[in-house]
């Protein structure tokens, strides 16, 4: 049992480091598909899901510009939650697929000594964040410079990629040398307090949440983004507003229950190896270690392939 | 124990979620096969956008929301929002006689606009086949490998095909059967065109 909770974590690390957002083939100029092993697994593990979701995200996008269309003409408050519930929805939807944010937070759970309600904060903060930034990157490319909007969102999702795959490559790196310097500063302690529930990694505070939620949340989803186009094409700035927010809401819910979900496995698989005397204590160390490590390289391998 | 199975579960579900579907852009897609001259002449392709991909390029493309493209924006439509489509050959793979054709041409780009908004791209791909009376096969798949564009499924009753007398044509869907590169490897459903000359 123990072994398939470890299974079970490690395949996380390992699918995670596959979530990836692409750029639009039609509009990103010199983009190309991915090869190589990397996208081989990629594809092989994501196939099945692809196929069953497509059709369901493509239903919630028709009724979301019929709805956002009906409102053109009147205002019914009937409609406006309409466009609420499904933008919310599609949230939901589109965070379960692959995207970073799941991965930073879930590694940043693993590393460190998180509770349910850190991912119910993380869920609020990523929707702030998240809604902050793609309403502010829509508008201003939309209003403010003039061009293409299509090539300028690819070029300015490019950059902002870029820099954040950089600070979370830096944050893990960071974390990683602590964990390591903790895991010797903890072994050394042992020797006087075995003491097994207390852990190598600090305590999580709301800034360090912050900071975590920030690289979480300021790439916009491409869905999001389309959202908030649609309706700012039809002229309608407020329901572009009310879309992205709660397209930013359910995106947080689902990496708040993702989240939840780590922090739980991780505590099942450590409450079963505690007991077992010192394997308790490694399997904890190896699970924060590794958390570190996967944000580290997760952050530098998304870089690298920015570049 | 049930708590830790419980657990466990969570956990591989949680390590399967970052594998969903991503698409953002949804492509409904007819096709024509069209023979002409003793010839497969080729298949045309017509790819019908959803609304908000659509709103983007149009607003793009057509800020005046005029509804037609004369030459000019044609031209800076395709070089923005479709030229791009060769690092993927245009989503397309093609089997003549059982050989891959490894970089399918495209020719007659026409962007145009349907009802309700909706952007469509038109082009065709020349495969020149010349007819023989014994039976030929030509293979095809439409699937974006990178999850970011969606196609709808293929049936063999979206595909029209333009033909002469001395000409018959079956189509039919089907698993795709090439060899896999990987266990596991996705096989998108596969258009099989089979064609021969009849006697008159």
């Amino acid at each position: 049992m123990r072994r398939l909770a470890a299974a079970a974590v490690i395949l996380l690390i390992a699918s995670s480091l596959f979530a990836q957002e692409v750029p639009n083939p039609f509009t990103a100029q010199g983009a190309r598909p991915r090869e190589g092993f990397f996208h081989a697994v990629t594809s092989g593990v994501t196939a099945f899901l692809a196929t069953a979701m497509a059709p369901v995200q493509q239903s919630l996008n028709e009724s979301l510009a019929a709805i956002t269309r009906s409102l053109q003409g009147s205002r019914s408050l009937g409609g406006l939650l309409f466009v609420v519930l499904i933008s919310l929805a599609y949230g939901m939807f589109h965070a379960a697929g692959p995207g970073h944010g799941k991965t930073i937070v879930s590694s940043y759970f693993l590393a460190n000594n998180a509770k349910i309600r850190h991912s119910v904060a993380i869920g609020y903060l990523i929707a702030a964040v998240h809604s902050l930034a793609a309403l502010s990157i829509v508008l201003v490319l939309y209003y403010l410079i003039r061009g293409i909007f299509s090539a300028n969102i690819e070029v300015a999702n490019h950059w902002i990629q870029l820099v954040t795959f950089a600070v979370i490559a830096v944050l893990g790196a960071f974390m990683l040398v602590g964990r390591i310097r903790g895991r010797h500063h903890h072994l050394h302690l042992h020797a006087h307090e075995p003491d097994e529930e207390r852990g190598s990694a600090p305590g999580i505070t709301m800034k360090s949440l912050v900071g975590i939620a920030v690289p979480a949340g300021v790439i916009p989803c491409p869905g999001a983004v389309a959202v908030t186009l649609f309706a700012l094409s039809l002229n309608m700035l407020a329901v572009s507003v009310l879309s992205v927010v709660s397209i930013s809401v359910g995106m947080g819910i689902t990496i708040s229950v993702t989240g939840a979900i780590v922090i739980l496995a991780k505590q099942g698989a450590l409450r079963a190896a505690a007991g077992h005397g010192e394997r308790g204590s490694r399997l904890r160390r190896v699970v924060e270690v590794g958390g570190a490590a996967l944000m580290f390289l997760f952050g530098l391998v998304f870089f690298l392939a920015q570049l | 124990m049930r708590r830790l199975r419980f657990t466990v579960l969570l956990g591989l579900l949680a390590a399967a979620l970052p594998a969903a579907a991503h698409p953002h852009v949804f492509i409904s897609n007819r096709m024509t096969v069209t023979f002409d001259q003793g010839m497969l002449q080729g298949i045309g392709f017509q790819w019908t956008f959803d609304p908000m991909f659509s709103a983007m390029i149009l607003g793009d493309y057509d800020p005046g929301h005029t509804g037609r493209f004369d030459a000019s924006r044609a031209a800076a439509l395709k070089a923005g929002a479709f030229d791009n489509l060769v690092n993927y050959h245009y989503f397309i793979a093609l089997w003549v006689g059982g050989k891959p054709v490894r970089k399918p041409v495209m020719e007659k780009f026409t962007p145009s606009v349907a009802d309700k908004g909706r952007l469509v791209y038109q082009f065709f791909v020349p495969l020149k086949v010349p007819l023989a009376t014994e039976e030929q096969t030509v293979l095809l798949t439409v699937y974006d490998d990178s999850y970011y564009v969606a196609f709808d499924i293929l049936r063999a009753q979206d595909v029209t095909v333009q033909s002469g007398p001395q000409v018959s044509c079956d189509l039919a869907v089907q698993k795709t059967r090439v060899k896999a590169e990987w266990p596991g490897q996705y096989m998108p459903d596969q258009l099989v065109i089979r064609f021969k000359e009849t006697p008159s």
